[in-house]
């Protein structure tokens, strides 16, 4: 790398002067400031500094060239010929590419720029979109087209040659600090606050070297501040953030020491581009009060402490928009760095802990001091969130051990509501880290008062947020194993849930719904009884009820069958919230979602489905959140292939479904029905014997044995409109379709086709003149082709953004007519009647889709 | 006064309500959302905005451009929080401005809008903050999942947030979703969130990993299929505030001026007329005076 960057060096002396010589005559272009990257040979990028661009043509030739001049000392950062056969990839702002100062980019290495020669990434500093001048005169250089397509976006990766980049900012070496005069803050300045990226830790180092630097850079600040000298004071708040920003351990552990934190907060009040001073001692001093609940004796630890604290606000309150990534980082992990060593020296301080339960148990003790300690407590579990899980073990082991159950169903039991949320809060803390521990003394607590506590903090409506967060407690506490075999403690737990508890939440959802639906017209009803329980209750419990069909197999199962569950549930469609009539649905539709016969059977038996349907009709045509969940059910129903389900809802609903003429769904579940009647009536299937229907079988169709498949009898279609084909565009290529998954057959085997016409024609009778449905069946079959699948393939091996890729796709488009051809034979081996469509389905192969962790967006974020 | 005008003025100065005020506000604005469609009517006159990702004193730029609510209609196409500083203010205002205007200002989902995105994007470590507790970012959440998918203005233009999906040819289809629940990881909701246009044939994997990239060919035959003219939507951020594609059949707008405080851009918002003739506003971000001190200041007690 050395070599490069002299020889570099070398070459730059000699441009430098050619460009010089050459700016008269050059046609120049001030567009802006450039800050120019390169990329070295470990794949990171170097900063090489920031400089005004320009566009002129280069000496001795006719070409044009771009060229980057440091602003600071004049010398050239990079000439860069534009030749018009070069393809400047541009970056769009969907990448989030960002960089500040010395970060290296956000590309990972298989994302790194492959080629030749040297990377170059610029990125635009400052100012709003170029003007439009600067385009007319852009417009006008012809050769400048390309050059300026990058231009807009200002992001640009350039592909140089070696020669390129001849400036390398790090070559000046900074010896040594200007002292610290009044007289010399301006350089003070510049070397502290405008120092390039690859010389911070240089400056940090020589301020660390000379011990008396920040002292007496605050002394100048108190200087300053008594004379009101409000531009030096300008100056020393950009030294101090410079300061900030070299992101320096050391020098962080100095600004932040008892000693000079509340100066270098004050420096921090005069913010230039702040039209007043801001208070931040003020704040600090006298409304930020440290509690100390139980004396801290180790003056060390509550030196960091209060370092955190002051960390935090200057990251969060006073800087925040000026630190880049990097520094924000470091701050953070000072801050977490300090919590940790706080929390395990409390903990491993022999007295500390015990002190503190002692208190918290001696009946002595003011109720404000205890709440103190509870607070303290919360606080200190939250905390500990940081740990390694084994310490976290240990803390937390040793914590229960003293009894912090015992203080958390105290706090529970107060008057006090933010007492009530901090107990709660210790107990999500705990939980995250192992639920076994609260599982275990739950079961064993006497009288289970803690777990009482807790069912009744959810049946009770509170203001604050103690209903969520014991809805999260519970459904923690409630959550289901990911082995088959569950931990003892766990067994009890449930057994204790199912047997004491859970009807108490079932009993508040009856009592709280209205023996009959409330219409618009009886208004009037007087409202039942007192003990009728809040929206928000009952919607929290039945999203717990959801949570346990989903989750606790039988044991719910056999819950739900002998206490005909559903129907309770089901009673909410009555309540006048439309959001408990919709909660009402999802529950039905987790049932349903099982796909477990016994749920289905059940469902049939009790006519469970009539209460959703009359909510549903009761609803009307209004397009609201219950109209598109209980359509989504249905065509859940209906793509799932819920036979029993089908064929009860068509056979009870389908003529007061016939009013739904806005979507296909009820047409779709009607087509679906019938075709299933004429399968069971015509293969005499009993209902016991559906289930091996779907076993592999060879069939015959037409005469001809179809590949030995698992065969679906009731495989299904999925109609699009008739007319769909004609907005194709006419241009012979093919449409993409539909993909969810449940529809299309994973693999490309052909399905057995149902059958002749005369099928056909006895399916178009039993469905009361679905004259499209053999139509529609031929479609079906044509659909599972395999055309759409090469074309995602082609999309993806190209580059978006990609010129050449973007070619190929487009010459690759126009085979599309062949893949047809094989299409129709498909269809003639099978010999299916009726048209072609030239529509095809969309098949998409298990793609990546892990929006959170691997977004690209992440990236970019802090 | 009412109770509700009070909280708007408050938030309007950038000062986030109380938590219980939040869940009430949430609770209210829920009973609101229950009843819209995935698919949200919109009449014309409107003003459409893309992301605003917590920028809020860009925000009240916008505002100030472009009118207030209820003077001005407003439909905004997602992305309300994470990233910027003011994700709680920010999506509080535009919530009880919903509560307060219901048929005035239309809120749809974004891809932000989910509890995954935020826990990485800043909303959640925002709220927790600022309350000291989790609980604004629950009840927030919750309201998430009852925003509406996408919006229909005068049955001529489409707005999403992402872009279009392959499970969905036409806008009828968008109606049976059940549209509560967290944003799935694929499948028609998910596409509608975080797809893109990009010049390609067809359809294509995003890099985003999830949602797909989908071609002029398949924005055409979208328009075509359900007689709509334009496909508008945000979810990229572009230099120029707007951006038009594929011959005018889709249109980016993106309302966060110099995003994330340094991305240099500028933002803009689209206005319809009667008629449907659109005119861009061009606006830049709020200037450092107008901006105030950062909110973020800790709890003043402290522990530890």
């Amino acid at each position: 790398m050395d070599g490069a960057v002299s020889s570099a060096r070398a070459l730059g002396s000699k441009v430098m002067s050619s460009s010089q010589s050459n700016n008269e005559a050059a046609t120049q272009l001030d567009l802006n400031y450039l800050q120019v990257y390169r990329l070295n040979d470990e794949g990171r990028w170097d900063d090489k500094g920031t400089g005004h661009v320009s566009v002129e043509y280069l000496e001795r030739s006719d070409a044009l060239g771009m060229v980057v001049i440091d602003e600071e000392d004049n010398n050239t950062l990079l000439v860069h010929r534009i030749s018009a056969d070069d393809i400047y990839r541009r970056q769009e702002g969907r990448n989030d590419y960002f960089m500040d100062g010395s970060r290296d980019c956000h590309r990972s290495g298989s994302e790194l720029p492959r080629g030749h020669g040297v990377w170059v990434y610029l990125l635009w500093k400052t100012g709003p979109v170029l003007q439009v001048t600067n385009w007319n005169i852009l417009v006008h250089l012809k050769t400048m087209v390309s050059f300026w397509n990058i231009v807009l976006y200002r992001t640009i990766l350039i592909h140089c040659a070696t020669d390129d980049v001849l400036h390398d900012s790090g070559s000046s070496e900074i010896q040594q600090l200007p002292g610290v005069e009044l007289s010399s803050l301006p350089q003070i300045v510049k070397t502290i606050a405008e120092v390039a990226p690859p010389d911070k830790d240089r400056v940090a180092s020589l301020i660390m070297k000379e011990q008396s630097y920040i002292p007496k850079l605050m002394e100048l600040f108190r200087l300053c501040e008594d004379l009101e000298n409000v531009e030096n004071l300008h100056m020393i708040f950009r030294i101090v953030k410079g300061m900030i920003s070299l992101n320096d351990k050391n020098v962080f552990d100095t600004i932040f020491s008892d000693e000079h934190v509340m100066d270098v907060v004050g420096a921090l009040e005069y913010d230039p581009e702040l039209s007043s001073q801001q208070d931040h001692r003020g704040f600090l001093k006298t409304q930020v009060v440290f509690k100390e609940a139980v004396p801290i004796h180790d003056v060390a630890i509550v030196s960091k402490i209060h370092q955190t604290y002051r960390i935090g606000y200057v990251k969060d309150v006073i800087l925040p928009r000026v630190l880049d990534d990097q520094t924000f980082a470091n701050m953070n992990s000072m801050m977490l760095a300090n919590n940790k060593a706080v929390v395990s020296a409390l903990h491993s301080d022999k007295t500390f802990v015990s002190d503190l339960f002692a208190k918290l148990r001696s009946p002595d003790i003011s109720q404000n001091v205890r709440n103190d300690l509870i607070y303290f407590l919360h606080e200190f579990c939250n905390l500990s969130k940081n740990l390694l899980s084994l310490h976290r073990s240990e803390l937390f082991g040793s914590l229960v051990e003293k009894g912090i159950f015992e203080v958390v169903t105290m706090a529970l039991q107060s008057e006090d509501l933010n007492l009530r949320v901090s107990g709660s809060d210790i107990l999500i803390v705990i939980l995250n880290h192992d639920a076994a521990l609260l599982r275990t003394f739950l079961v064993q607590q006497e009288g289970h008062v803690l777990f009482g506590l807790l069912v009744k903090g959810l049946l009770n409506s509170s203001e604050g947020g103690l209903q969520a967060q014991i809805l999260e407690i519970m459904r923690m506490l409630l959550d289901s194993e990911p082995s088959e075999q569950q931990p003892t403690e766990k067994i009890a737990y449930l057994e204790m849930f199912y047997e004491k508890y859970i009807d108490q939440l079932v009993e508040v959802l009856t009592s709280s719904c209205p023996t009959k639906v409330v219409t618009e017209h009886s208004k009037r009803v007087p409202t039942v009884e007192k003990t009728q329980a809040s929206g928000e209750v009952l919607g929290n419990i039945c999203e717990l009820m959801c949570f346990c069909v989903l989750h606790h197999g039988y044991r719910m199962k056999y819950y739900v069958m002998r206490n005909n569950v559903v129907e309770k549930v089901l009673r909410l469609v009555r309540r006048k919230e439309k959001v408990l009539v919709v909660a009402a649905v999802r529950f039905l539709r987790t049932c349903v979602g099982l796909k477990d016969n016994f749920y289905a059977r059940y469902l049939i038996k009790n006519n469970l489905f009539e209460p959703v349907i009359q909510a549903f009709l009761a609803n009307g045509n209004r397009y609201n959140l219950l109209n598109s969940a209980v359509l989504e059910l249905l065509d859940f129903i209906r793509k799932s292939n819920l036979k029993d389900l089908l064929i009860h809802i068509v056979e009870n609903y389908g003529k007061k479904l016939e009013c739904v003429d806005y979507v296909d769904t009820v047409k779709q579940l009607k087509v679906k029905y019938d075709q299933q009647h004429w399968f069971l009536t015509s293969d005499l299937l009993s209902d016991d014997e559906e289930d091996s229907a779907q076993t592999s079988q060879t069939i015959t169709v037409n005469g001809n044995a179809v590949e030995d498949a698992p065969f679906r009898p009731f495989c299904l279609v999925d109609y699009d409109d008739e007319d769909d084909d004609s907005l194709v565009p006419s241009n012979g290529k093919s449409r993409p379709r539909k993909s969810d998954g449940s529809e299309h057959w994973p693999h490309a085997k052909r399905r057995p086709h149902l059958g002749d016409f005369s099928i056909h024609k006895k399916l178009r009778q039993d469905s009361g003149g679905q004259s499209e449905l053999g139509k529609q069946e031929v479609d079906g079959i044509n659909r599972i082709s395999v055309e759409g699948k090469p074309q995602i393939g082609r999309t993806t091996d190209q580059q978006p953004g990609n010129l050449k890729g973007g070619l190929d796709d487009k010459r690759d488009s126009t085979k599309s007519s062949s893949s047809k051809v094989r299409d129709d034979s498909v269809v003639s081996r099978l010999g299916a009647p009726g048209r072609v469509s030239a529509g095809c389905k969309l098949q998409i192969e298990a793609k990546p889709r892990i929006p959170a962790a691997s977004s690209p967006e992440q990236s970019s974020s802090r | 006064m009412s109770d509700l005008d009070r909280q708007i003025e408050q938030l309007k100065r950038c000062e986030p309500l109380k938590e219980s005020e939040v869940k009430a506000l949430c609770l209210k604005a829920m009973e609101i959302l229950v009843e819209e469609s995935n698919v949200q009517r919109v009449d014309a006159p409107v003003t459409i905005c893309g992301d605003i990702h917590g920028q809020f004193y860009d925000m009240k730029e916008l505002f100030r451009v472009g009118g207030d609510c209820p003077q001005t209609n407003y439909l905004f196409l997602g992305d309300f929080v994470d990233r910027g500083f003011y994700s709680v203010e920010t999506f509080l205002l535009l919530l009880a401005l919903k509560v307060r205007y219901p048929d005035r200002i239309t809120l749809i989902r974004g891809n932000h809008e989910s509890r995954q995105i935020t826990q990485v994007y800043g909303f959640y470590d925002e709220c927790l903050r600022k309350y000291g507790s989790v609980n604004v970012w629950r009840y927030c959440t919750d309201i998430f999942d009852y925003l509406s998918l996408s919006a229909l203005i005068e049955n001529r233009i489409f707005g999403v947030h992402g872009g279009l999906s392959p499970a969905i040819n036409t806008i009828d289809q968008i109606r049976t979703i059940d549209r509560k629940q967290e944003v799935p990881h694929d499948g028609a909701m998910c596409d509608l969130l975080w797809s893109d246009p990009e010049d390609i044939i067809g359809w294509g994997i995003s890099p985003r990993g999830a949602g797909f990239l989908f071609g002029g060919n398949v924005a055409s035959a979208f328009n075509h299929a359900n007689k709509t003219e334009i496909i508008c939507r945000a979810h990229q951020l572009v230099m120029e505030g707007f951006k038009w594609m594929f011959n005018k059949q889709v249109v980016t707008v993106w309302s966060a001026p110099n995003y994330c405080y340094r991305c240099g851009n500028v933002a803009a918002i689209m206005e319809l007329d009667e008629n449907l003739n659109s005119k861009f506003q061009v606006f830049e971000a709020a200037p450092q005076e107008a901006r105030g001190v950062p909110s973020k200041k800790p709890a003043p007690d402290y522990f530890l």
